[in-house]
């Protein structure tokens, strides 16, 4: 159907199919920045468009539709290469993190500006109605909307974007503009999904309907018989390789329990058959062919369950040890079924799968049974968390294809070299065969740690030799992906009339579903991201971890701690009611000073033992109570309408920056010859930062201004390795790479002046704007100059600095949230009025891209707490699996009153100071919330989410 | 490949209506993942036979099925009840798709204009085999809709309306959507009905569901009927 319309201000003729997504036909249109986060179910706001004048959804509008119509997509805001003045502002707020729908929302922002100059903070907020905003919060767009209206009445921004930290520095600690900024919010082609071209084939994977079941028969004939399938893949013909998915140092805390595709499937939605086609309608028609017989079996999807004796085992396959066998392995192994596979273990990890146990873990310090029995008062109770999703904007989505013999593959990936070890085990081929080249990440909180999809992906173009591309819909994200374990953690804690805490004792009993990824370093963050935050002399911790029958777990951001802190800072308040102590005064009382040794930390470690060290920066208490005089705690606030009654409460938080003793990043920092610098760095950037923290080390150190400087990050080939970006290791681990990287090309650069110049080194210093300068001569030499008579026939070479970053020491963020909420009495109903994050992040290098981590991360939490929840029927089907049913927060749900504040402390580990900014802010919001229910109405709801009926039920209204 | 039908007149968009295709308006449900109209489902375009109008006649207001949510919204002629249950809607992109007509056919039971019409006591302009006609919108619910293509709504100016909603969030579904005037209580209940009565609320068969068990949505139902009268009376 020959279709006209306008498209950004041209008139555009097209032949289109009018039944095809307005969407679809955009993006096919070199219309980039109309996303899809949801298959189109109107709801995150990734394809926005302008239609007739009106902010709509293109994946809600059909190709007849736009006969006439005028079109406007974030392409037309972008004047040659000139960024518009909102999207100016959104990168100077520090909102274009990962940055997936920051093109929609500049042009829904844009839009109502033009209609409405001087749009208020109501305006705005009802102009993000439509878009989901995961990373980064939405408090700073209100800021980039002001940041504009100032520039277009004044000439300049007038609001402080974020403090500024370390006065003696010119970039580090202070705002500046993200390096991947531009390229993000125009919409550039920077995903991996731009990455893959014309041609490609697609991957489609037929999924199990069964919890439970072995598969008796599969019959692929008649799909491999149509015309354009290449290959289909099954658990008969894909390579008898045992892995896992979770992107972990090697060897990993988790076992490895199913290769690509298994005889028994184990979750609703597990892999059954794989289909490479020429096309998608091709693969989906090849999957209606692919015949099945199950043999379904019962399932078990509660800890309960797996638990209970003689419950049917997820897995039940042949177990082995690659190091500490135990002797007993033989009679162990003489019940197994040849048709669950096998499970390896890298080393113990006290599973005992004819238990369904695929971990375990204990340890602890003095004696807390001693301590319970003579303490004044004890408390116990028992908190559940539930199973919740990363909802990454983007999807799971890879690219792959052959080069020169070689598997390429593009990816939106935490971990570029997990990816690379781990596709290469499974193509059974050694690491050099494997290039991966991490794209943008529209989003990864965890999830994205995870090889969910690449080793399918890779695999099917490493077979088939042909380009593959890969990306899992919404609703596989939901049932196929990696989700944070649900937990049920029991917390006794005793204490004294002085507000003394004498001992705490944790059984977390942990739900790793049908596969052990993270199976012990999720669930163990449970406790080692909380017990070291007390200063009690009496601590010990059980783990249990459990397979069962539920979608796979994994990764997630903050690890199992937003679930251990839930526990016992709810725990704490309970022990403070109980002993007639303010709980903010019994939190001062316990927690831990700087220097303060960390016993516990012996047998905290992820499978090892941990070291003793002590407490270095620490601004918890400053945290606690800055808190406190922001939310006037201790003041009782009085509502206007006798239905709703309103409570405070907070947590005390810390987290970890990387993992000390198994983590290691790298990089390289070369001068270029005309005096410029490449900086690679082996760290992901998940759009959080970390690239513009290479930059900004390279322009303090070199003093150079950031226009001569470009960061490389994150592809196998030309960088450097890195463990990757999880467990907050960006910043401490991948940033002091960097920083020893420019160093060490500082030295070099030196050196090499001083034979240029004929100085001694010592006399010499780099100077603004790209000098080397003699402090005894004043000769200066350009590094344009240094350079070039490096590289000259008669040069000593390329100047290249090569930093690595590996350490035993913490660099341990701390924090506190604060919560004031109002609860309706009659409804159970709960707004939460007030929140303020404060955290110690040690000096932020980015600190408006912090703020904005704080905000999401919070946002996020309080999603958890109060609305969140994946919901499985009595098979195990997820009946939550879209963004509707499952109920993330937007717009609608951000606290009236909301806080982020950087507590100023200096890490003597971390780069220029800086700590992990992102995952703590993930720990504070359930147990502060949940006090906080507590302290309004007396309801004391133990397990997430926080609904209203539960809060009900609790106050005994039904 | 999905069939569309431009429609001429409103009969060509019955008589397609009759052979199988959905009438398609603003299109947010037909066209949403996980919405009630099957892919393949032909749809009859009608956006160019219904009226975008919103206009006073007599005692009464008007409103043509293919007024958005915000074109309901923003006008300054839209009774503030009415507003209230059109910004229900929390997505501002969605209102300005989703038409008033469209989710009155829909009849979901998570409605977010259903119940505050009911109790407005509104009247339905429709066009099926003998023209158009009026029903009331009470027994166009009863009836469980028709075949017939809803062309305006038609409620009194001066009625008052008390209304809530109780979701877990500001976009997902709605456990109970519920109105009430001098006059009625009516209410949407998630899984379980339309009520367009008290009487109807209190004999309403309850069912757990993603958004609440039965237990706490009788609760909710009976408990909140009871508040909005006395507000909708004070």
């Amino acid at each position: 159907m020959r279709t006209s319309f306008t498209l950004n201000g041209k008139s555009v003729t097209f032949d289109l199919d009018p039944s095809m997504r307005v969407r679809d036909m955009l993006y096919k249109a070199g219309c980039a920045s109309v996303r899809d986060s949801d298959d189109a179910e109107g709801f995150t706001g990734s394809d926005v468009i302008i239609f007739n004048g009106q902010v709509r959804s293109s994946n809600l509008m059909l190709c007849f539709q736009l006969e006439g119509a005028d079109v406007r997509t974030a392409e037309s805001l972008r004047k040659g290469k000139a960024l518009n003045d909102v999207q100016e502002a959104m990168i100077k707020a520090g909102v274009v993190q990962s940055a997936y729908n920051s093109p929609a929302v500049a042009l829904i922002l844009t839009h109502l500006l033009e209609k409405k100059p001087d749009a208020t903070r109501a305006d705005v907020r009802d102009a993000l109605s439509s878009v989901f905003i995961r990373d980064a919060g939405y408090e700073h767009f209100y800021l980039a909307v002001k940041l504009v209206q100032e520039k277009r009445r004044t000439g300049r921004y007038e609001t402080p974007v974020s403090p500024s930290f370390c006065e003696n520095l010119d970039y580090i600690g202070k705002p500046m503009d993200k390096v991947d900024g531009y390229a993000l919010v125009s919409g550039e082609r920077v995903f991996t999904e731009d990455k893959a071209k014309d041609g490609a084939y697609t991957l489609k994977v037929l999924r199990s309907p069964y919890a439970m079941a072995y598969i008796k028969s599969i019959d692929t004939a008649e799909a491999e018989k149509i015309e354009g399938v290449e290959a289909v893949i099954t658990y008969r013909n894909c390579p008898d390789v045992y892995y896992m998915q979770a992107g972990q140092g090697n060897p990993e805390p988790s076992p490895y329990d199913r290769r690509l595709l298994n005889q028994k499937v184990r979750h609703v939605g597990d892999r059954v058959a794989a289909i490479v086609a020429k096309d998608e309608e091709t693969a989906l028609r090849a999957m209606s062919l692919i015949k099945v017989e199950y043999e379904p079996l019962e399932p078990v999807f509660t800890v309960e369950q797996a638990m209970a004796d003689g419950a049917p085992l997820v897995h039940n396959g042949k177990v082995s040890y690659v190091a500490g066998a135990p002797v007993n392995l033989d009679e162990y192994n003489r019940t197994a079924d040849e048709r669950d596979g096998q499970v390896i273990y890298q080393f113990p990890l006290h599973g005992d799968i004819r238990h369904n146990i695929a971990a375990g873990a204990h340890g602890g310090i003095g004696d807390v049974e001693k301590a319970f029995r003579e303490s004044d008062a004890v408390v116990e109770a028992t908190y559940q968390t539930s199973q919740v999703q990363c909802t990454p904007l983007e999807p799971h989505v890879c690219y792959s294809y052959m080069e020169n013999g070689r598997l390429v593959l593009h990816s939106s990936t935490q971990v570029p070299y997990h990816v690379r070890r781990i596709v290469a085990k499974v193509c059974q081929v050694p690491e050099n065969k494997v290039h991966v080249i991490k794209e943008k990440v529209g989003g990864g909180y965890g999830s994205k740690q995870d090889i969910l999809v690449e080793d399918l992906c890779g695999y099917a173009t490493w077979l088939t030799g042909k380009p593959v591309y890969y990306r899992n819909t919404r609703q596989e994200e939901f049932i196929a992906n990696s989700t944070r374990h649900p937990m049920r953690l029991t917390v006794k804690m005793s204490g004294n009339k002085d507000g003394k805490i004498t001992g705490i004792y944790m059984d977390v009993r942990a739900n790793t579903g049908p596969y052990g990824n993270h199976c012990l370093t999720v669930p163990m963050n449970a406790s080692s991201k909380t017990l070291p935050l007390f200063k009690v002399e009496n601590m010990y911790y059980d783990l249990t971890t459990y397979y069962t029958n539920i979608p796979p777990t994994g990764a997630y951001q903050g690890y199992g701690a937003p679930k251990g802190y839930f526990a016992i800072m709810s725990a704490m308040d309970e022990l403070a009611h109980k002993l007639g102590i303010d709980s903010l005064e019994m939190a001062k009382k316990n927690v831990v000073d700087e220097g303060y040794m960390l016993e516990i930390l012996k047998g905290l470690g992820e499978g090892r033992e941990g070291t003793v060290v002590p407490v270095g920066s620490c601004g918890v208490k400053e945290a606690l109570e800055q808190g406190a005089r922001m939310i006037d705690w201790g003041v009782r606030e009085k509502s206007d309408d006798p239905d709703w009654e309103i409570g405070k409460g907070f947590a005390m938080i810390q987290q970890g920056s990387g993992l000390p003793g198994l983590d290691q990043s790298n990089a390289q920092c070369k001068l270029l010859p005309d005096g410029s610098f490449v900086l690679l760095s082996g760290g992901a950037d998940l759009g959080t930062g970390l690239d513009t923290i290479s930059a900004k080390i390279v322009c303090e150190i070199m003093k150079v201004n950031p226009s001569l400087v470009s960061v490389v990050s994150g592809d196998t080939d030309s960088c450097l390795f890195d463990t990757g970006a999880y467990a907050s290791s960006g910043t401490y681990f991948s940033g002091n790479a960097s920083l020893n990287a420019v160093r060490d090309l500082k030295s070099k650069m030196l050196a090499e002046a001083a034979l240029q110049m004929e100085e001694s080194e010592d006399d010499l210093e780099l100077e603004a704007p790209g000098f080397v300068v003699s402090k005894k001569t004043g000769k200066r030499l350009s590094y344009e100059k240094l350079s070039h008579d490096a590289l000259a026939g008669d040069g000593r070479g390329a100047i290249i600095g090569t930093g690595s970053f590996a350490t035993g020491n913490s660099a341990i963020p701390y924090g506190a949230h604060f919560a004031q909420v109002a609860v309706n009495k009659v409804t159970g109903e709960v707004k939460v009025q007030k929140f303020y994050a404060l955290q110690d992040a040690g000096t932020p290098i980015n600190p408006e891209l912090a703020l904005c981590q704080m905000y999401g991360a919070a946002q996020k939490s309080i999603g958890h707490t109060l609305y969140e929840d994946m919901v499985l029927d009595k098979d195990g089907r997820c009946i939550s699996a879209d963004f509707t049913d499952y109920g993330v927060p937007m717009v609608g749900e951000t606290p009236d009153d909301f806080k982020a504040v950087l507590i100023d402390v200096n890490d003597q580990y971390g780069p220029f100071g800086a700590k992990s900014i992102s995952e703590i802010a993930t720990n504070g919001a359930a147990p502060a919330i949940a006090n906080a229910i507590y302290d309004a109405v007396g309801a004391r709801v133990r397990s997430w989410p926080i609904t209203p009926e539960k809060i009900l039920r609790a106050l005994g209204k039904i | 490949m999905r069939e569309i039908f431009k429609a001429e007149n409103l009969r060509q968009a019955y008589d397609l209506r009759l052979k199988g295709a959905v009438y398609f308006a603003g299109g947010s449900e037909i066209l949403r993942n996980g919405g009630s109209v099957a892919a393949d489902t032909p749809v009859v375009d009608v956006s160019g036979q219904l009226s975008h109008e919103i206009r006073k006649e007599g005692n009464s207001l008007v409103i043509g099925a293919a007024v958005t949510f915000q074109e309901l919204y923003e006008n300054p002629l839209s009774p503030s009840w009415l507003r209230k249950a059109a910004h229900l809607m929390a997505s501002r992109a969605l209102r300005n798709q989703a038409t008033v007509g469209g989710n009155i056919a829909l009849l979901r039971d998570d409605s977010y204009l259903i119940p505050s019409l009911l109790a407005a006591g509104a009247t339905l302009t429709v066009f099926s085999d003998g023209g158009q006609k009026n029903v009331s919108l009470e027994d166009y619910v009863k009836k469980g809709g028709c075949s017939c293509l809803i062309l305006s709504i038609t409620v009194p100016s001066d009625v008052k309306v008390c209304l809530r909603r109780f979701a877990r969030s500001s976009s997902s579904h709605s456990a109970l959507n519920i109105a009430a005037s001098q006059e009625r209580v009516c209410a949407c209940v998630r899984a379980s009905g339309i009520a367009t009565s008290l009487d109807e609320l209190e004999r309403l068969e309850y069912k757990d569901d993603i958004t609440g068990s039965a237990e706490y949505k009788r609760y909710l139902a009976l408990e909140e009927a009871g508040r909005l009268m006395k507000e909708v009376k004070a």
